[in-house]
């Protein structure tokens, strides 16, 4: 039984026991004494125990003081990240590839994916990606439009011009549609590519991802040899953002808020305050 | 003014203390006696650990560390005072309307 009442003592917080223990202790081994020590004793031990650490502590009052303390907290430190995050905007634009039926030659049947995917590769190939570049003056780079650089013309300035098409193939994304496997509104009879543009300049996002759609389809004129046997066309151009797509600053905030609410009731439930015991 | 019961831990220990200083198994066996309720250890701590915040009762000076006796404070006999007329004027009433019933 004393064992059993030792281990219930362990409920209790060490503060507690410090100023309590011993007396709590004493009056077990009277009434051990007197054989008044029940089973139900230890149970009561405990239950009080649970009662002081978890009330008397003010453990729920500390969590919900830290929580919103550190909460806010995190609502200030993401909300100046989420400020100073620039603007990203992003515009994309559609095509669609057909292949003309080789049987009588009057139709057209959707492009392969496969198909697509080589034509898209050779139209933004690292040369014409460099010209979009010096033609616009992206990433810093000065603008050049009556002599785009060309690579190859001079080693040193190649790797600078590759490191910024390089920075340029982060900001496309292409996707692919096949009519056979792949969901896309337009794709239910053509293969479909989607070209995506991302910038912090509203107006320009619209214009590259319509410039690299028009290579595309530029070089599926050169893949027909100018028969027509293959073509790429776009069905929906690029329109100028209204908002951004990034950053998400209610989300940011949140993701703040939660953040800084979770660290902050678990500091309170690790770092419990001694409880304030009269003497 | 608190709602209490003639069962509430903190009135028996009260009540316990209003004739002396008692230390922990005394008020046990006192309330065992007076109320025919067996405090358990753990519950009669628990009423002695918010008794003491509040300052109602506070501990006397012992050479038994172990056997630490309590004492109502003022504020402590004011506070019995008040529950003990509240359910008085319960227990009256009840009575009353009892015997007209």
């Amino acid at each position: 039984m004393r064992r059993l009442t030792d281990l219930a003592m362990a409920a209790y917080p060490p503060e507690w026991r410090s100023r309590y223990g011993m007396e709590l202790q004493c009056l077990l081994e009277d009434s051990s004494r007197h054989g008044a020590a029940r089973l139900r004793d230890v149970f009561d031990i405990l239950r009080g125990g649970l009662i002081v650490r978890y009330t008397g502590s003010n453990v729920v009052r500390m969590a919900a003081t830290w929580g919103l303390t550190c909460g806010l907290l995190g609502l200030l430190i993401f909300g100046a990240v989420a400020l100073a995050m620039p603007d990203r905007y992003q515009a994309e634009t559609t095509l669609v590839g057909r292949v003309r039926e080789p049987q009588d030659g009057s139709g057209y049947q959707p492009a392969s994916k496969q198909k697509m995917f080589d034509v898209v590769n050779r139209a933004t190939n690292d040369e014409a990606l460099a010209r979009l570049i010096g033609l616009y003056g992206l990433y810093g780079y000065e603008v050049v439009p009556d002599r785009p650089y060309r690579l190859g013309q001079d080693p040193a300035r190649d790797i600078a011009v590759s490191a910024k098409v390089a920075e340029f193939r982060r900001d496309i994304h292409v996707a692919f549609f096949d009519p056979n496997n792949d969901h896309h509104p337009a794709s239910q009879a053509d293969g479909v590519v989607v070209v995506t543009y991302r910038s912090a300049a509203p107006g320009l996002v619209a214009q590259l991802a319509n410039q690299i759609a028009s290579l595309i389809g530029q070089e599926s004129l050169k893949e027909s040899a100018g028969t027509g046997s293959f073509r790429i066309v776009i069905t929906s151009p690029a329109r100028v953002p209204h908002k951004p797509y990034r950053p998400n600053r209610t989300a940011i905030l949140l993701w703040g808020l939660a953040c800084g609410a979770f660290v902050g009731i678990t500091i309170a439930l690790f770092r419990r305050r001694p409880m304030q015991l009269a003497s | 003014m608190r709602n209490s019961n003639s069962s509430d831990p903190t009135l028996l220990v009260l009540s316990s203390l209003a004739d002396g200083e008692k230390h922990g198994y005394a008020i046990m066996e006192d309330i065992q006696r007076f109320a025919g309720i067996r405090l358990g250890p753990g519950t009669l701590y628990g009423a002695i650990t918010r008794l003491e915040e509040r300052e109602w009762i506070c501990p006397v000076e012992s050479t038994d560390e172990r056997r630490r006796p309590y004492r109502l404070t003022s504020a402590g006999r004011h506070q019995l005072q008040e529950q003990l007329a509240s359910l008085e004027q319960v227990v009256k009433t009840g009575l009353r309307r009892l015997k007209h019933a």
